[in-house]
């Protein structure tokens, strides 16, 4: 009884001196709760559907930051790795009856796979050639799909597809758990060393180089990592929806991860997730005039980047956080001395 | 759309419209004036410094904010006169730019980056081997934008920076 109350207490002290005392934290705090909760109070299909679709669109916007917000290796063919693992988890979903939790895996293999192929060439290539070459992967691949019907289903795609679970609820909860542990992930992995090192590489390679890291290693890494989560979401999303369709490797896919990564702010995993889980229901919601839903939308997206060029959710974190001047640690805005070092805080 | 000029004559048995001929002689005339512009005017030597390295152009008393504008304009208007012209010899439909888009990029970046010769040079390979997929490969229409993309990666990957593209010193 003893030991439960210690670590009970233990607990209590982390989420009072760590998470409550950065509205930042709370926030992420109760989006957490939030998510996992939702289902007690309602069970409308259509609200967990679109927030399910949110949730695999966020692993895979999230992706999108850790190669090119963070490692600066602008990819515009994004759709590709989740393409590759949608496909190749219907594929073994259809042909060798793999169940939905294993071929999701061996889909974001498929999707690592993917992104060592196209990683290698594009290592020699930087900048505008990098951002146009990768673009053209999805599309070569999309050609290839059309071009063997046989095996792909051509344009219809492949349908039947096991479902994850037999309930709504299930799939939320799969869905929703997975975002929330590979997201953390992901958010660790950009905390790390290696991190430092992408962050790094995006902001001078040559300086990376001379300070003896092998850089080409790094991308690659890089590359591989980002393949592997949004091949795990391509293959959520083949499985949720029943159906691998060459719509997964549509340019407009490519551009809508860089749309939300853009609006809610790149070089933060968080902002990405946030946007996806703010936009994607915004259109949703749009639907009441549905004539000028994208119109709508658009002019959204132009707004909010007008006035906040860094991107939603780095906006709203300098407002309501401040740096302390002297010990880098964030405070609440409304605090006069810092909670660390208690310098002023002007 | 009506054609701006009708009729047709022949060489080696394939019909040739006087609007595709008219379209190709517009289009060549547009490069020639562009490269000109480019190589023999102030304007153009204003631009390419400013592509070259912005702050040292800025130096150099060029106002590099209406250059910009400048080159803007001048490439949406580009753009512009290539959608008129190319409207007799299409359909026109709301999804028609998605095709051009992707090409438009991968004849850019095949040819190489600040090089009109190369955009040209990129068009034609790429519009031939499009051409040629078509007609050689069974399904070649559903391949035609994978080789035509295959091509330009491969090119990229002997030389990253197009076939007459310049090799820009790197940032510091």
């Amino acid at each position: 009884m003893g030991i439960i109350g210690f670590y009970l207490r233990k607990f209590w002290m982390i989420v009072k001196n760590e998470v409550l005392v950065l509205p930042s934290r709370i926030i992420v705090f109760l989006f957490f709760l939030l998510l996992l909760l939702l289902p007690v109070f309602t069970q409308d299909p259509y609200l967990l559907r679109i927030l399910i679709l949110a949730s695999i669109f966020a692993i895979l916007a999230a992706s999108w930051d850790l190669l090119s917000g963070f490692t600066g290796q602008m990819n515009f063919g994004h759709a590709l790795f989740f393409g590759v693992g949608a496909y190749t988890a219907a594929l073994l979903n259809l042909h060798a009856h793999l169940p939905p939790w294993v071929s999701i895996p061996l889909g974001a293999l498929g999707a690592v796979l993917a992104g060592l192929i196209i990683g290698i060439p594009c290592l020699r290539l930087r900048g505008t050639y990098l951002a146009l070459t990768t673009l053209a992967f999805p599309i070569i691949l999309m050609g290839i799909i059309f071009a063997i019907p046989g095996v792909t289903g051509g344009e219809l795609g492949i349908t039947g597809l096991e479902r994850l679970a037999r309930s709504r609820v299930t799939n939320y909860y799969i869905t929703v758990v997975l975002m929330l542990v590979l997201c953390t992930i992901m958010w660790k992995i950009t905390d790390s060393n290696t991190g430092i090192i992408f962050h790094a590489i995006r902001e001078d390679e040559l300086a990376v180089r001379s300070s003896g890291i092998n850089t080409t290693r790094y991308k690659l890494l890089a590359f591989c990592l980002s393949g592997f989560f949004a091949g795990i979401a391509g293959g959520l999303y083949a499985h949720f929806m029943r159906i691998a369709g060459p719509s997964t490797l549509e340019v407009s896919m490519s551009f809508q991860v860089v749309i939300w990564a853009v609006f809610g702010g790149i070089v933060t995993i968080y902002g990405p997730i946030g946007a996806v889980f703010i936009l994607y229901p915004l259109l949703e919601f749009f639907r009441f005039w549905p004539e000028y839903r994208t119109l709508m939308f658009a002019i959204v997206i132009l707004i909010i980047l007008l006035y906040m060029p860094e991107g939603l959710l780095p906006w709203i974190r300098d407002k309501i956080e401040t740096e302390c001047p002297r010990c880098k640690i964030r405070n609440i805005a409304t605090r006069k001395t810092c909670r660390i070092c208690s310098a002023e805080i002007e | 759309m009506p054609a701006l000029v009708k009729g047709y004559f022949t060489i080696l048995e394939v019909k040739v419209f006087y609007q595709q001929l008219l379209t190709f002689v517009v289009a060549l005339i547009i490069l020639g004036a562009l490269r000109l512009l480019l190589m023999n005017t102030k304007l153009g030597l204003a631009i390419r410094s400013t592509a070259e390295d912005r702050e040292v152009a800025n130096l150099m008393g060029i106002n590099e904010s209406r250059v910009a504008m400048i080159t803007m304009g001048i490439s949406v208007g580009l753009a512009a006169v290539t959608g008129s012209v190319v409207v007799p010899l299409t359909t026109i439909s709301p999804f028609m730019w998605m095709h051009p888009l992707i090409m438009m990029m991968a004849v850019v970046v095949l040819g190489g980056l600040g090089s009109i010769k190369g955009s040209f040079t990129g068009a034609y390979i790429l519009g031939f081997a499009e051409a040629l997929v078509v007609f050689l490969i069974p399904m070649g229409s559903f391949l035609k934008g994978s080789v035509a993309l295959s091509i330009m990666i491969l090119v990229l990957l002997i030389r990253p920076e197009g076939l007459f593209g310049i090799a820009f010193e790197e940032e510091r």
